[in-house]
This record gives C-alpha cells, sequence and structure tokens, in this order.
C-alpha cells in the first residue's frame, strides 16, 4: 500500500492547499473576536426592557357630558390636528419627486408597482387553488403528501381572508375616532360623568403605600351630587377596616366637592377605592 | 305564585340594569404633599439652630418614602407668619401650593435651654393634627428633629418612626476594629469600646441598655456584653473555641449563639449570665448567625447541613426546615420585627446582595443590585427600613434603605471600614 513519489508529491500539494493560510487563518480569528466582542457587549444579544411605571393619563381638556358619543375615551385632540398636519408635511416633500414623474416613464412605474403590489396576492391565491384542482387531474398519481401541502396552504389562505375580514370588521375607537367613550351611544362630544368622576378622584386621592400596613385594601363609597354638581352627601357602604385608607379616602371625595359643568340632574355613583395597582 | 313572579322579575331587571361601580385601583398621588417650614424664632431669632432642625426633619422625612416636600422657594406669605394653632394658618395658600400636610412651628433659646414647638396641620381638613413641645439643650437639637419626624410618622401610620434610635457598628478608625454607635442619620458616631483587638457581631438588648459582641481581645472569640449607660462591660463566654454571634431574646434575657467547644459549630442557648441553658443544633455540619423570630419562638440561621450555606429555621417544636432554596450561598439573616419577612445576604457571581423572604419561604425578593458586596442587614424597630454595609465604594460603608429596597441612602462617618451595623431598639 505504499504510494509513489508522484502520489506523495500530489497529495502533499493537495494538503497544502488544503490547509488554511495564515493570513485567512488570523482573519477567521478576528472575525470570532469581533463577534465575542459584541456577544458580550450586548449589541447583538436582546436586552431586558425594564417594564415603565404605570402613567396615568389626566384629562385636563375634557369637559363631562350626560350622553356621550361614541368614540376614544382620551381627549388626544392634539394627535389628530397633528395627523391633519402630517399630510401637508407629505405634500411639502413629494412637490421634489413629483417632477421627476411627469416624464413619461413615471406613470408606467407607477402601474408596474401597483402590478408589482397586486400580483403576487393574485398569483399566491390562484395558481396554488388551480394547481390544486388540476393537478390530481394532469397528473397521474399524486402523492398524498403533496395533496396535504396543498391542503393545507388552502386552509392558510382561507385563515388569512378570514383574518383581513375580521380586522375590516374591527370596531373600536381609532386615533382618529370622535372624542367620547367607546361605548357611548349619546350625541355629546366629550366624556361621561362617571370616568371624569374616576378620574378627578384619582387625581385627588393622595396614599403613600409606606402609610398602610397591607395593599389588599378597599373601601366602597357612595356619593350624591345635586344638580348644579355640588357634593351632597357621601357614605362608606364599605370601610377597609384600615383608618388612615379610610381617611384618605374621605379627603379625597372632600376635594371632589363640585362638578362643572353641573349634570343638571341629581348623580348617585358608587366609588370602588383599591391597591390593586401598588400590588407586585 | 303568579303574584310574586312579576316582582321578582322586575327586581331582576332592575339589578341587571344597576351601573357598576366606579373603580379606582391606585391613589393619584402615592407621596403625600409636605409643605415644611422652618420653625420661626418665638424669642431671639437663631437661624442656625432653626435651619439644623429643618434639615434633619427633613432628611427623615423625605427617607420615610411618604412624602413630596413642597419646594420652599413657592411658599407664600403664610410662611412667614407663626402658626401654632388652626386659625393662624391660612390654610387656603397651602390648598394652593397643593399641599396635604403643613409642618410649622417655633423655637425659643434661654441660655442654653432650647424649647422647639411644632405642629402637624391637614391641610385640606384645616386642622390640628400633632403637636409637641421639646425641651432640651441647644445641642440636642438633632434629637428633637428625629423625635419629631418619628411623632409625624406615628400619626400618619400609627407606628412610630425609628428615627429617635441608634446604630451600633464595628469601625477601623484607629487601627483597631471597635465597636462604636452613632444617629440613624450617621451623626455623632462615638466609639464605645477599646479593646485594640478585633470586635464583631454587635447586637442590641430589646430595652436597648446593653449591647453583646464578640472580640478577640483575649486571643480566643470570646462573648461580651457592655452596658451602654454605665459603660460596664462583662464577658459572658468564653469557652474553647468559637463564642459568636451572640444574640439576645426579644422576649427575654436569653442568648442564642454559636459555641464550637466540642469541636463543631453549633447553636446554643445561654441564659443572661453565660450558663448553657439547651444545646439548640445538634449535626455534623456547621450551624452559625442565629437570629430569634419576634415571638422568641423561633430561629433562624445558617447551616451548610445540605452543602452549601443555606438558611434553616429551628422551630418550637425542636424540628429543623430548610427556608432557602435557591442560590449557594446565603448568609447573615436577620428576622424582622414585624415578623412577616427575613432578611439576608446571598452571594451570586462572587458578590454579596440583600434579599428578603417570608418565613414560610414563599415570595423571596432581590433589594439590592449593582457592583460591591452588600451585607449583614439589620431591621429597624419599626420594620419599614434595614442597615447594611457595602464595600461597592472600595471600602466598607454602611447604608439604609426601605424595606423594599429604594431610597439607598449612606450614612457610615468618613474614613476607615465600617460593618456589622446593628440597629437599636427605639429609646
Amino acid at each position: 500500500m505504499s504510494r509513489s513519489g508522484a502520489d506523495n508529491r500530489r497529495w502533499r500539494r493537495d494538503r497544502e492547499r488544503r490547509e488554511p493560510r495564515l493570513g485567512a487563518m488570523l482573519g477567521a480569528s478576528l472575525a470570532l473576536h469581533l463577534v465575542l466582542l459584541l456577544l458580550v457587549g450586548g449589541h447583538l444579544l436582546p436586552r431586558r426592557h425594564q417594564p415603565r411605571p404605570p402613567a396615568y393619563v389626566v384629562d385636563l381638556v375634557n369637559l363631562p357630558v350626560k350622553a356621550p358619543q361614541a368614540g376614544r375615551p382620551d381627549g388626544r385632540a392634539k394627535k389628530t390636528v397633528r395627523k391633519k398636519s402630517a399630510p401637508s408635511a407629505k405634500k411639502l416633500s413629494r412637490p421634489r419627486p413629483k417632477p421627476k414623474p411627469r416624464p413619461q416613464p413615471q406613470p408606467k412605474k407607477v402601474v408596474t408597482r401597483k402590478k408589482a403590489g397586486t400580483k403576487p396576492a393574485v398569483k399566491r391565491t390562484r395558481p396554488q387553488a388551480k394547481a390544486a384542482a388540476t393537478r390530481p387531474a394532469a397528473a397521474k398519481a399524486p402523492t398524498r403528501a403533496e395533496q396535504e401541502r396543498l391542503e393545507r396552504r388552502l386552509e392558510m389562505l382561507r385563515l388569512k381572508r378570514q383574518l383581513a375580514a375580521l380586522a375590516a370588521s374591527d370596531t373600536r375607537a381609532g386615533e382618529n375616532a370622535p372624542l367620547g367613550e367607546e361605548k357611548g351611544r349619546g350625541s355629546e362630544q366629550g366624556v361621561g360623568y362617571r370616568l371624569w368622576l374616576q378620574q378627578a378622584y384619582k387625581e385627588a386621592w393622595a396614599l403613600s403605600r409606606y402609610q398602610v400596613g397591607r395593599l389588599d385594601l378597599e373601601a366602597e363609597v357612595e356619593v350624591v351630587y345635586d344638580a348644579r354638581g355640588f357634593l351632597r352627601d357621601y357614605s362608606f357602604r364599605r370601610k377597609s377596616g384600615d383608618r388612615l385608607f379610610d381617611d384618605s379616602i374621605a379627603r379625597a371625595i372632600r376635594s371632589v366637592d363640585r362638578l362643572e359643568p353641573p349634570p343638571g340632574k341629581t348623580l348617585r355613583e358608587t366609588i370602588v377605592f383599591n391597591l390593586k395597582d401598588l400590588m407586585d | 305564585m303568579r303574584r310574586l313572579l312579576l316582582p321578582i322579575l322586575l327586581l331582576l331587571t332592575m339589578v341587571g340594569n344597576a351601573p357598576a361601580a366606579i373603580e379606582i385601583s391606585a391613589p393619584g398621588q402615592q407621596e403625600i404633599p409636605l409643605a415644611l417650614v422652618a420653625p420661626l424664632p418665638l424669642a431671639e431669632p437663631r437661624p442656625a439652630l432653626a435651619g439644623e432642625f429643618a434639615r434633619v426633619l427633613r432628611d427623615d422625612l423625605v427617607f420615610s418614602g411618604l412624602f413630596r416636600l413642597i419646594d420652599a422657594r413657592a411658599f407664600l406669605a403664610d410662611a412667614g407668619r407663626m402658626g401654632l394653632v388652626s386659625i393662624d394658618v391660612d390654610f387656603a395658600e397651602w390648598r394652593l401650593l397643593g399641599a396635604e400636610m403643613l409642618i410649622k412651628g417655633g423655637y425659643r433659646v434661654r441660655g442654653e435651654q432650647l424649647i422647639v414647638e411644632a405642629r402637624l396641620f391637614d391641610v385640606r381638613a384645616g386642622r390640628l393634627l400633632d403637636g409637641r413641645r421639646y425641651v432640651g439643650r441647644t445641642g440636642d437639637v438633632r434629637r428633637i428633629a428625629h423625635a419629631f419626624a418619628d411623632q409625624v410618622l406615628k400619626t400618619l401610620t400609627g407606628r412610630f418612626g425609628p428615627f429617635s434610635s441608634r446604630i451600633a457598628f464595628i469601625g477601623d478608625q484607629t487601627g483597631h476594629k471597635e465597636l462604636y454607635l452613632m444617629d440613624v442619620d450617621g451623626h455623632n458616631p462615638i466609639r464605645i469600646t477599646a479593646h485594640r483587638s478585633i470586635v464583631l457581631n454587635p447586637d442590641f438588648s430589646a430595652d436597648g441598655r446593653r449591647i453583646l459582641f464578640t472580640s478577640y481581645r483575649d486571643g480566643n472569640t470570646n462573648l461580651y456584653q457592655k452596658e451602654i449607660y454605665t459603660g460596664r462591660e462583662r464577658r459572658i463566654s468564653s469557652r474553647k473555641g468559637l463564642n459568636v454571634g451572640g444574640r439576645f431574646s426579644p422576649v427575654d434575657d436569653r442568648i442564642a449563639l454559636t459555641l464550637s467547644k466540642d469541636g463543631n459549630p453549633e447553636i446554643y442557648l445561654l441564659s443572661a449570665t453565660g450558663k448553657i441553658v439547651e444545646r439548640l443544633t445538634r449535626h455534623w455540619g456547621i450551624d452559625i448567625d442565629p437570629s430569634w423570630s419576634p415571638d422568641g419562638d423561633e430561629l433562624v440561621f445558617v447551616s451548610n447541613r445540605r452543602g452549601n450555606p443555606h438558611l434553616f429555621i429551628k422551630a418550637p417544636g425542636g424540628e429543623v426546615r430548610r427556608l432557602t432554596l435557591n442560590g449557594k450561598y446565603n448568609a447573615t439573616p436577620a428576622w424582622s420585627p414585624t415578623g412577616d419577612r427575613i432578611a439576608f445576604s446571598r452571594k451570586e457571581n462572587g458578590v454579596f446582595d440583600i434579599y428578603t423572604i417570608r418565613p414560610d419561604g414563599s415570595d423571596e425578593r432581590r433589594l439590592t443590585f449593582g457592583p460591591g458586596n452588600k451585607e449583614h442587614p439589620r431591621w429597624s424597630p419599626d420594620g419599614r427600613f434595614l442597615v447594611y454595609s457595602s464595600d461597592a465604594s472600595g471600602r466598607k460603608e454602611i447604608f439604609l434603605m426601605r424595606s423594599d429596597g429604594t431610597g439607598q441612602w449612606k450614612i457610615s462617618p468618613p474614613g476607615g471600614n465600617c460593618n456589622h451595623p446593628a440597629w437599636s431598639p427605639r429609646f
């Protein structure tokens, strides 16, 4: 089994060719070290983001109304204004590319783009459907695996269509929805007294977590406002048992002593105070 | 039957249509807005004294985590008027600034005597919540401020604050490890031992009058007791081997400590005179660092009986149950005075950090993060705060923090290393 001299030379040459050169080795080493450094430095690995503390939305814009319309409950009127101005900004930037489309090729480009945008969707659906429909006839014996694959694709397409239909029928209030309440049925623009009261009491309620021994406290209070919006009465339906907690609630209620504008009729609401959001 | 059916159906429909209650699941203001006015002179003004009082009171109250101080630059005319009774205070002004609570007062100096009148008002209700008159010497102004801070916490939470207590620690400012005492905010440190050796592990008696510590003065790790007011010192245990980690029982004069007189460190109970009352552990593993539950029935301690140092609890029946299951090195446990949590330090990735855990082993929480070893946690007498040592700066220093790990505050005096803190009861 001994090799001849020529074989040996060839074998050595081949071996030399196969062995990486020093430069390549150094390059690979450098690349590896770079990747390691990036990994250790946290550039490649996803970083954990600490959850932000809850931000409370305080509605200073909207006045309470009796019959709020359907829409957004928060007063993000500014955002809509910005949105209106955004298209104008786009319009400002568009004139620059517009001169380009004026020459003839532009419309064509638009057409081609449209084609490019629409075709794949059509192509994806129809040919597959066609294939699914024709193959069994054209091919002698389509395998079971192929059939199953096609069926799966069809099923996926069906699901996608269903999802698109569901997304189109989403009735949730969007950015441009009118101001009101999500479940509002009335005609007035603004939030109802209940939402307004919730914000007002939350704002007025001052209590430190270090003040109470437990965070599982809860109290229920009934408040009565007259037609002119003045606080007429409040009473604890259920006390928490912690004097400091109950006192802080009483202070908060007393500080929301007037509703503006007046509700026009006697308002009687039950309010539950607890510390659920402070619990870990 | 038909007669009844209609009203029942009507009732049911009414119940179904009743609007749900409005739920408010957290207060909008989680710190009480407080306006703190420096006391005004009732006689000859001494602005330095008034400023010192206001500074100490402010630091204590802010550290408590209860309050958000209103900027003094926004104060209106009422801040310059003496107001010791409700009718003298213009609450409308303070409401305008958003204050919920108001602290005002006055002071008078007669020779070396200092009288401070301090008042806490509820701004929204427009009434006096608490008022105190303190009489002392001019040098006691810090103590008076701490005492009023405790009183404010008592009024607003139902429990006294810990600011009138003191903290013992081991410092090496003299070149030897000696025992020191200081105020809760790190002021007035005084050395109380002169062993010119190594002193370790201080612990206060329940009445705060005596302090236990271990010293190498006689060449062996012996247990000593020192009376703080008389300065009288007594050797409690000098058995062969270790006499370390002495802890006074919260209910009587018994002392739990580790003795290695028979070769292996075990936990024993001693009487106040140092006589062995009971041997609590009997295991080939090392058992050290006992800490009492507030009712004096149970002890948490460190043992390596399962391989690595872990926390174990010795129950009244004599059985020992394992407390910590995580980590590979858990040490220096301290049972909170409220009984609901146990603080300890755990070594992970070569660094000690402070953790707390419930006595049933649930709800483990890490309180400290970042570089440096954070060790030897001890609770404040009200269970609201923790004191611990940290070497993050390169030398060992003493820090305070709230029991949830927030508000870390360095209090150790400058120079030298400070560690092994112990929080005294409220005097």
